[in-house]
């Protein structure tokens, strides 16, 4: 069984080994994540799955840690560490091909049930952002075993073919295409996720994870916790001006704010989009001066 | 809403239909519109009575089933993705095909790319750089020892490139470059004794020749008579 964590560069994983032990794979952390880790690692250290540590300056890229605990152990841990506590949805997928899901609040029982089951994978995935980036046209990469681990056989055929795929809104029932930020038809859309019923876009992103991992997270957000991305915050137009508008599509309550969730985070990526060029310009001054 | 996203609803409206009936060939068939036509017709005319609220009601039911028998929604990835492609964009949107994208989310979108370029190059930025000072100690202590390529990979990090040459390189380069080339110079001049002299060849200002040479070449010809 393996256990993904969506992140920066990839996916942590825990991987269960032989007698109750895991492996914790990390995939070329950022500066955030290796903190994250590094507070993951003493909770290990004080419950003695291991005397392993993560420097200050380490410049680690990819790595195993060997943990003396049972997947079940260690997940639950590693999740209230790398993931938001209230926004996170864990998915595990069972040999039949269903799968079940959980908050971080109800994740024990998930895993109790998990323990019996003959369970194949599992994935915490944060909620993305409300708002809105655009998608561009880049390079897209073979699918990752995380998705693959999350997608019907039908759903795999439409991703191989077109690196996009039609999910149900689990309370709705309305049907969303959801493309790959790199993608034409996303290019086209602006977003990744498209209404086929109302045909309008949903705005929201999740740049902090890999492009597919973002599609896995908007899948399973939407089949089980589909208020969570059609809210007053996601479904919103924007006009040439830059101006928000509701044209009254059918949408719920956000449970995590607001019309304006999101901005911020907006807010902050438009300052560092308008200062990053003027610090490029300072540096290359610098360099030609040097 | 306001009448300015009315009016920008209905333009972009507008305009997306023509564009999809143009594109896709989507029209509603013949047949169909005559029967929907007849049909309406019918419901008018209400069998020569007068207009009332039960023809109203007809009317209105009329035009709620021919909604619903008109409306296509698409269920498959391959015929929403044709939508997509035929619009290049959502179909209700407030903006169109090669509108300029607002000033706020142009930003929004550079800076998350520049925040994904940047982080896939901060590994290389949070490599610790050497201390110069222990680069130079370093590069002492190796020519003080003879280890002269640990001198050479110690300079191209100091300075960006190699200060002392190779020996054996500059051996390699001088063969190639000076000692195959076929230089001619008139026999006695100054060049002819610089020649002589790089090609490995005895010295040539040991010769009278040499001497004459570059005593015309220095001194532009001019004899001078050194004082004994």
């Amino acid at each position: 069984v393996k256990w993904f964590f969506p992140a920066w560069n990839g996916d942590f994983r825990l991987v269960e080994g032989a007698e109750g032990e895991t492996q914790l794979l990390i995939m070329q952390p950022t500066p955030v994540e290796l903190k994250m880790l590094d507070a993951f690692l003493k909770v290990a250290r004080k419950k003695k799955w291991t005397t392993e540590k993560i420097a200050d300056d380490e410049g680690i890229t990819t790595r195993t840690i060997r943990l003396a605990a049972s997947i079940t152990d260690a997940g639950p841990a590693l999740v209230k560490i790398v993931k938001p506590k209230d926004r996170t949805l864990t998915a595990v997928a069972f040999k039949d091909g269903k799968f079940e899901v959980a908050e971080t609040g109800g994740l024990e029982t998930l895993v109790a049930k998990a323990k019996k089951a003959d369970a194949t994978a599992a994935v915490s995935v944060a909620r993305p952002t409300p708002c809105c980036p655009r998608c561009e046209v880049g390079a897209i990469a073979p699918a990752s075993e995380v998705l693959q681990a999350f997608l019907s056989p039908e759903e795999h055929e439409t991703w191989a073919k077109h690196r996009a795929i039609m999910v149900t809104g689990g309370t709705s029932g309305h049907q969303y295409l959801l493309a790959h930020r790199h993608s034409r038809t996303a290019a086209q859309l602006g977003k990744i996720c498209y209404d086929a019923d109302d045909r309008f876009v949903l705005h929201f992103h999740d740049s902090s994870v890999p492009p597919e991992e973002e599609i896995l997270a908007a899948k399973l957000i939407l089949e089980h916790r589909e208020p969570w991305l059609r809210n007053e915050a996601t479904v919103l137009q924007l006009d040439e001006k830059g101006g928000w508008h509701d044209l009254g599509f059918m949408r719920y309550k956000n449970p995590f704010g607001d019309a304006s969730d999101g901005r911020g985070d907006a807010a902050l990526t438009a300052a560092f989009g308008n200062v990053a060029p003027i610090a490029v310009q300072i540096y290359k001054a610098m360099q030609g001066n040097a | 809403m306001t009448p300015y996203v009315n009016q920008l609803l209905d333009k972009a409206r507008w305009r997306r239909e023509l564009e999809m009936r143009a594109k896709k060939g989507n029209t509603m068939s013949e047949r169909l519109a005559e029967a929907l036509r007849t049909e309406l017709r019918e419901i008018l005319e209400a069998g020569g009575k007068s207009f009332d609220v039960q023809v109203a009601r007809h009317l209105y039911d009329f035009a709620i089933a021919a909604k619903d028998l008109l409306t296509v929604s698409a269920k498959s990835v391959e015929a929403t993705i044709k939508v997509i492609n035929d619009l290049n964009g959502p179909v209700e949107s407030l903006t169109q095909d090669g509108d300029p994208v607002p000033f706020e989310q142009a930003s929004e979108t550079f800076g998350t790319r520049m925040m994904r370029e940047v982080l896939a190059a901060l590994p290389l930025l949070m490599k610790k750089p050497d201390d110069p000072k222990q680069l130079v100690h370093a590069l002492a202590e190796a020519r003080a020892t003879g280890m002269d390529d640990v001198a050479r990979e110690l300079e191209i990090k100091l300075f960006g490139h190699m200060i002392t040459p190779d020996p054996e390189d500059l051996e390699k380069l001088t063969q190639k470059y000076l000692g195959q080339a076929d230089i001619e110079v008139p026999v006695g001049s100054f060049a002819h004794g610089l020649a002589d002299g790089r090609a490995g060849k005895s010295r040539a200002y040991e010769t009278q020749e040499y001497a004459e040479g570059y005593v015309r070449g220095a001194t532009n010809g001019v004899h001078h008579q050194c004082e004994p």
